[in-house]
């Protein structure tokens, strides 16, 4: 939570990014925590693997150095957006959380944690069609990313 | 042992801090960082309920898996559109790129 802090205030870009490979870390722990264990291997694997490789990639194309300092990193409007995202947080907390019984608080300590042979057959019975679209979605995101990225060569 | 209205309270927290991150920087590839925050959020509320509420469903798990699926998609096609905009304007801050038609 605080190196997810840490991933929005800091000034230099990389440092921005290892913040964020240790706030996915984080959340993969959480997961872990929740018994839900194939999450959290599809998080260090999607996020601190992938998604993360892909934002320092990016920092490293948009950036001749590498130690870039950004002059400015806040936008003219700052405070607006930091005031709208403390509205919203407290708003969260006051309509959401203030009473626990709206929130279903029925504790079991002792859940039967899934097996990944039990995720893998949901997916191909029950979950069969949003599994298909799924894959459709990403196959479609991985051309359109490939199209714009290596977009008009003779343009300039 | 953490119940469930303190995961909450941390992806509300999580939340807020992606949303002010995607609010108040100026940097594009910051912004797409806050937006994953905020999808990260939303996933542990999603596996919070689940395991909370109702462990022997596949549900929420599957929901999960299918968020952060979306989030990888999201995640390549924006840093694609930041790679092709840095090379037409030369520049990743939000205040630089405001010609629909260069």
């Amino acid at each position: 939570m605080f190196s997810g802090i840490l991933a929005v205030t800091m000034r230099n870009l990389v440092h921005c990014a290892v913040a964020l490979i240790a706030f996915f870390g984080g959340i993969a722990a959480i997961f872990f925590l929740l018994r839900a264990d194939f999450l959290g291997a599809v998080q260090v694997i999607v996020y601190v693997g992938a998604v993360a490789v892909l934002v320092l990639f990016a920092i490293m194309l948009t950036r001749n150095v590498t130690g870039f300092e950004d002059t400015t990193p806040f936008s003219a409007g700052a405070s607006w957006g930091w005031l709208i995202s403390a509205i919203v947080l407290a708003s969260l907390w006051f309509f959401g959380l203030a009473d626990p019984g709206t929130v279903g608080v029925s504790s079991q300590n002792s859940p039967v944690p899934l097996t990944v042979s039990e995720i893998g057959t949901g997916f191909m019975t029950r979950y069969a069609i949003p599994f298909e679209v799924m894959s459709l979605l990403l196959t479609a995101a991985l051309v359109g990313a490939v199209v714009m990225a290596v977009e008009e060569p003779k343009a300039k | 042992m953490p119940t469930l209205v303190d995961y909450l309270n941390l992806a509300a927290v999580l939340f807020c801090v992606g949303l002010a991150g995607v609010l108040t920087r100026r940097n594009v590839i910051i912004v797409l960082i806050g937006v994953e925050m905020m999808l990260n959020a939303a996933n542990i509320n999603l596996v919070a309920f689940w395991h909370f509420n109702s462990p022997q469903l596949l549900s929420g798990q599957m929901f999960a898996i299918f968020g952060i699926a979306v989030a990888g998609a999201e995640a390549a096609v924006g840093l694609a559109l930041v790679i092709a905009i840095y090379r037409h304007f030369r520049s990743v801050s939000v205040e630089e790129i405001n010609q629909l038609k260069g």
